[in-house]
């Protein structure tokens, strides 16, 4: 156990004091009564600052918050949701190989991308979506297409979108 | 505070601004010019839409809650 003598006190009740045995021997510190309202300062944990999310973090995050609460828990299920369009459903998640069911019928994978740089997947998703929100046809104009499994890729238009509209 | 998202390879790029600080609305309205010459696509959406809510701009808003920036597609 360690042994100390008080050095000074402070009229706030604070006290300053050397250990003069144990471990701590020749060390001076600084006591605190209980009633003095003192907390110790924060870890070095809590004083770094937040670390700054991945770019998929971020993306992720965006996406998530553009998608109705049924997309969201496919989402989140499978990192797969369906998208309702005039023309039929989409289904994305899988670059390259996004699901398409017309309304008269029919399947095939679809490959549509953001030109430029790379982003993040789940940025992709989102560009994707909003493209798609303003201009369908267009979306279907563009893409690549192949018949499911393992059909020969063409080049747009997907068939029955003949013409730009 | 009105922002602007441009999508990129660090997930976005964030651009505020306040109504009424005229200087920060012309950076703003500057880079959303440059960003519509590059021929990129604008959603404007209240805070928390979804994109049913979101809708295609082609001019800059000052009072925008939110404008996220999306690129042209292509065939992939």
């Amino acid at each position: 156990m360690s042994e100390f003598e008080v050095l000074e006190t402070f009229e706030d009740g604070r006290c300053r004091v050397r250990f003069i045995a144990g471990g701590l021997a020749g060390r001076i510190v600084t006591t605190f009564p209980t009633s003095y309202g003192w907390s110790p300062p924060a870890t070095a944990r809590e004083q770094r600052p937040r670390r700054r999310e991945s770019p998929e973090t971020r993306a992720a995050r965006l996406l998530r918050s553009l998608l109705s609460p049924e997309q969201k828990a496919d989402w989140r299920a499978r990192r797969k949701f369906f998208v309702p369009t005039e023309f039929g459903r989409l289904e994305f998640g899988e670059l390259f190989n996004i699901g398409f069911w017309p309304k008269d019928g029919g399947e095939y994978r679809l490959c549509v991308v953001p030109t430029g740089r790379q982003l993040p997947l789940p940025d992709i998703w989102t560009n994707l979506l909003l493209a798609l929100s303003s201009d369908p046809a267009r979306f279907f104009w563009v893409a690549n297409w192949r018949r499911p499994p393992n059909g020969t890729l063409h080049l747009g238009p997907v068939p029955g979108f003949s013409r730009l509209t | 505070m009105p922002r602007m998202r441009i999508l990129d390879h660090t997930g976005d790029t964030v651009v505020e601004w306040t109504v009424d600080d005229e200087e920060a609305v012309e950076r703003a309205a500057a880079i959303f010019r440059q960003q519509i010459n590059d021929r990129q696509l604008a959603f404007s959406r209240p805070a928390h839409g979804t994109v049913e809510d979101a809708e295609r701009i082609f001019t800059f808003d000052r009072n925008a809650e939110e404008i996220l920036w999306v690129r042209p597609i292509q065939g992939g």
